[in-house]
């Protein structure tokens, strides 16, 4: 095969093209979207790329405003049924086609020199009348038409309507895609649908589906991964206080900085994965502005939010958020500890009792971050990657319905790993002058959280 | 897939700079290094060791594992030549030190002292690898490894030093990779042993007479008998003369010393030395050797890891952007020169169309007002403009009632602009459907506009578009009241 795929994508003005383009691309930036008409007017290309290679050629197109008018050129100039094809070439190369009808004219042209046109439909328009009218237009122009309706998870998408006037006309292969509410599934039924209407494309089309499979998976397995990477190390996180001292504030505010500070990194991780890397395209349906959880992570507010309880670790004030351990030997193990889970953790690793003796022993004691304020911090950041695997990189406003989230395991019963993470302060970016966080076990240690989670997610 | 697909130190090298990069946060961003990355052929794991290779980081650690490969084969050759002086010393002490020409020797004391040790060795090593298949053989390895760690352990963290032993340990407990290498080692160096010893016994052989005797005072002599018997049924196969029966019943201490029984005697030993000691080494160190090699090839990074994950479109983008190829040309959008605004007359009735209405939209019109119909497609469109010049008076005014839900396109603006040129009356533009614009998040204010600038193309008299939030769609009041307004004023 020496030439790549060629598809067009067209249609009316304002429904979606220039958003399936971004969508199918990976890329907020290409293009111009807004909800307006004719916000795009050239036409712009875009190459589908599987392991680097180009395989698909896309071409954004300037929206449909007035193709009655080009059928009317057609009629005017005697063409029928039977010769469109050739009045179409013949309407191209006509004075109207580079005045009035410009934007038609470029759309038609496209369509002519590609393989195939995608025909993007709001599907949350009614099958009016301009609508057939363009469709008949484009039927002129010879090529295979799949019709893909746009915004069929919102409430009032009409796709039944849609179907039924689309076999009307004989187009039985529509696709439904959300360019909003994007889901890798109807992505890879749009390229099956391609595939099956253009077989002579099938080892391009097929590599190209297979990449996107392994992206999809290479993706959220990363995600995964790094959330637990974000867990293990404020659960391994700790910070000494001196045994004279009751209140702590200076350690707790340094230790809140320093995991509020971590937490926004691994959003910001997350976003970048998933190809938002500007806070401008984070969904709204979740507590976030510009990037940033709304509710601050040491405040009850924010666990209440995600539906976790702030159980017996739940101090209040300058403490929330934190357990103190004032272990003397096992006998007090703190109010965070308090949890059946957490104290065998503490009796079953004798290098963390030793520790903590030997700190005793010193006048001092180790603050950490408390159970629920872990809990918030992973299930923050799994309904984030949950939003943004559905969601369309074309989209700018708000999705209806965000992912329902609540508490990811009951208080001591959480991943015996994140427990065992405490004995284990040189696994945690966040101890400064403890060992080498990158010893094999923190990774096993990683590995094993990653896939808790994925039983989770 | 390709002659450039990556070896092992090349993902030894991509590791090491992941390492710094999980330490760092980020990626180590160098553009000369991201494109030679992209420009890579092969799959993403290839793509991202060509691009962790270009780093500066990347380039150093190379140059540090060059160095680290030259001194490991000093030192290589150093421990088997080590190895071999153990066997050189060896072979001394279980010949001890005879007279000038040689002596008589216990011949199990021999054997047991030569290849005893390397025996029991031998079965705990195949033990390991049977019962501990995750960890035997490479327990040496590993402490190896760990040991390096260590010790790199005080160097800055971004010495290229320390990434790579700590890449190294890592990436030697997969697949069993350190397992193997580790069991070559230990292969190679006993099997220097062997090769030490042999040439020892050659050598004292050669030149020197050695009575060979046994002896026991528990045992029968039979098992004896029986044992060398044994024994000798490899050395036999390759050729080497071994003892009879009655050689060895004629070589037990205390015997006349049979010298015929020498040559067969040192037969045996050597014999016995090569086939269990050289030989078995020898095979499980080449077979190691390949396992070690198939590992090795077989070694994939884990590109789950985050610093991979996160580079990874950077490399392996998912599109490219062509650029517009069919630029829109400059005032494409053809503007109307100024027109006169009509006036509505004082009397005379109200003439309505629908533009583009559907299921999803509906308005009450007034009983008193004249339908033109509903204008959607072409044909409905020509009789909407057919039924406004059929009749014989002009109206007072012409309403167009539009739907804010619908987008303005310009094949309204040239059905509103012919709608006008087929009458005297002004043409007034109601928008209405607010709460659907709504319903569906779109910006209503915005949309207004939009439609405003389209009836402004189109020589429209008069927009009426509902009160910002007020979803007002009783068209009578609404007309009814601009007629009460300063006539002709546009909103």
């Amino acid at each position: 095969m020496s030439r790549t795929l060629q598809v067009a994508v067209v249609g009316h003005t304002n429904t979606g093209k220039t958003s399936l383009l971004r969508t199918l691309m990976r890329d907020t930036g290409f293009g111009e979207v807004s909800d307006a008409p004719a916000t795009t007017r050239g036409v712009e290309g875009a190459g589908l790329l599987a392991d680097g290679e180009e395989v698909m050629a896309l071409y954004d197109t300037p929206g449909l405003e007035d193709a009655a008018a080009v059928r009317e050129w057609l009629e005017a100039h005697g063409y029928g049924p039977s010769d469109e094809a050739e009045g179409m070439r013949q309407f191209l190369e006509s004075a109207e086609a580079g005045a009035a009808l410009e934007q038609e004219a470029k759309v038609f042209r496209q369509l002519l020199a590609s393989d195939v046109g995608l025909y993007v439909i709001d599907a949350r328009e009614p099958v009016l009348g301009k609508y057939r009218d363009e469709l008949a237009a484009l039927r002129a122009c010879a090529k295979p038409l799949i019709p893909v309706l746009n915004f069929v998870a919102s409430a009032d998408a009409r796709d039944r309507e849609w179907r039924d006037a689309l076999a009307e006309l004989s187009l039985h292969a529509v696709i439904a895609f959300d360019t909003v509410v994007y889901d890798a599934d109807s992505e890879q039924r749009l390229f099956e649908k391609l595939l099956g209407m253009l077989d002579a494309y099938r080892a391009p089309l097929s590599r190209l589906m297979v990449a996107r499979r392994e992206e999809a998976a290479r993706l959220h397995a990363a995600a995964l991964r790094r959330i637990a990477e974000l867990a293990i190390d404020v659960a391994a996180c700790v910070q000494l206080v001196p045994g004279d001292r009751t209140d702590a504030a200076r350690e707790m505010s340094a230790l809140r900085d320093a995991v509020r500070a971590h937490e926004q990194q691994c959003v910001d991780d997350l976003l970048t994965l998933h190809g938002f890397a500007g806070a401008e395209h984070v969904p709204e349906s979740l507590p976030m502005t510009d990037g940033q959880w709304d509710a601050d992570l040491f405040t009850p507010e924010a666990l209440r939010e995600f539906g976790i309880s702030a159980g017996r670790a739940g101090a209040v004030g300058a403490a929330a958020g934190f357990m103190i351990d004032v272990a003397t030997v096992g006998l007090t193990l703190g109010a965070g500890t308090a949890g059946g889970a957490a104290a065998g953790a503490l009796w079953g690793s004798r290098r963390g009792l030793g520790r903590r003796v030997w700190r005793r022993l010193q006048g001092r004691h180790e603050l950490r971050v408390a159970e629920p304020t872990l809990q918030l911090l992973v299930v923050r950041q799994l309904s984030l990657v949950a939003a943004l695997r559905r969601r369309g990189h074309g989209a700018t406003d708000a999705i209806r319905g965000g992912p329902a989230a609540s508490a990811p395991w009951r208080d001591g019963r959480g991943p015996s790993v994140l427990h065992r993470a405490q004995a284990h302060p040189e696994w945690s970016r966040l101890n400064p002058a403890s060992g080498d966080p990158r010893s094999s076990s923190r990774d096993a240690a990683i590995g094993e959280l990653a896939r808790w989670l994925e039983q989770l997610a | 897939m390709s002659a450039t697909a990556p070896r092992f130190n090349d993902r030894l090298v991509a590791e090491a700079v992941r390492v710094h990069e999980d330490r760092l946060g980020h990626p180590v961003d160098e553009p000369e290094a991201w494109q030679h990355g992209r420009d890579a052929a092969g799959d993403l794991e290839a793509r991202l060791v060509a691009r962790a290779g270009a780093t500066r980081l990347g380039l150093r650690v190379r140059d540090t594992l060059g160095r680290w490969r030259r001194n490991v084969a000093v030192l290589l050759g150093f421990a088997v030549l080590l190895a071999f002086l153990a066997g050189v010393i060896t072979a001394i002490g279980v010949f001890g030190v005879p007279g000038p020409g040689g002596g008589e020797v216990n011949v199990f004391v021999v054997l047991a002292g030569l290849l005893g040790l390397q025996l029991a060795v031998l079965l705990v090593w195949l033990l390991m690898v049977v019962l501990r298949p995750g960890r035997g053989g490479g327990w040496l390895g590993a402490r190896v490894m760990g040991v390096m760690a260590l010790l790199t352990r005080r160097l800055s963290p971004d010495d290229p030093r320390q990434l790579l032993a700590i890449a190294a340990a890592r990436l030697t407990g997969e697949r069993r990779l350190g397992a193997w290498a580790a069991s070559t080692l230990t292969h190679a160096l006993w099997a220097a042993f062997c090769i030490g010893a042999l040439l020892t016994c050659m050598l004292a052989l050669a030149v020197r007479q050695y009575d060979f005797v046994w002896g026991t005072t528990l045992l029968d002599a039979p098992h004896f008998i029986q044992l060398v018997g044994w024994l000798g049924t490899g050395p036999a196969l390759l050729g080497f003369p071994v003892p009879d029966e009655a050689l060895v019943r004629a070589s037990r201490l205390g015997a006349d010393v049979a010298i015929e029984a020498r040559r067969p005697w040192a037969g045996l030993v050597l014999g016995a030395l090569l086939v269990y000691g050289l030989v078995p080494r020898v095979v499980l160190g080449l077979a190691c050797f390949g396992l070690a090699r198939r590992a090795a090839a077989r070694f994939r990074l884990d590109l789950s890891a985050s610093a991979y994950a996160l580079a990874a479109p950077r490399v392996t983008p998912a599109a490219r952007r062509m650029g517009v190829i069919d630029p829109e040309r400059a005032g494409a959008d053809a503007a109307t020169g100024a027109v006169t605004k009509r006036v509505p007359a004082a009397e005379g009735p109200v003439a309505v169309a629908m533009l583009e209405p559907g299921p999803d939209v509906s308005v009450a019109i007034p009983d008193a007002w004249v339908s033109l119909g509903a204008a959607d497609d072409r044909a409905s469109r020509e009789r909407v403009i057919e039924a406004l010049r059929a009749r014989a008076a002009a109206p007072r005014v012409v309403v167009v009632v539009a739907w804010l839900a619908r987008t303005p396109d310009r094949g309204a603006r040239s059905f509103l602009r012919r709608l006008r040129d087929a009458t005297r009356a002004p043409v007034w533009l109601v928008l209405a459907g607010a709460g659907t614009a709504r319903a569906r998040d779109l910006r209503v204010a915005s949309r207004i506009d939009e439609w405003a600038r389209l009836a402004g193309g189109a020589a429209i008299d008069r927009v009426l578009a509902p009160q910002d939030d007020a979803d007002c769609d009783d068209l009578g009041a609404r007309v009814e009241a601009a007629f009460v307004d300063a006539p002709g004023s546009g909103t």
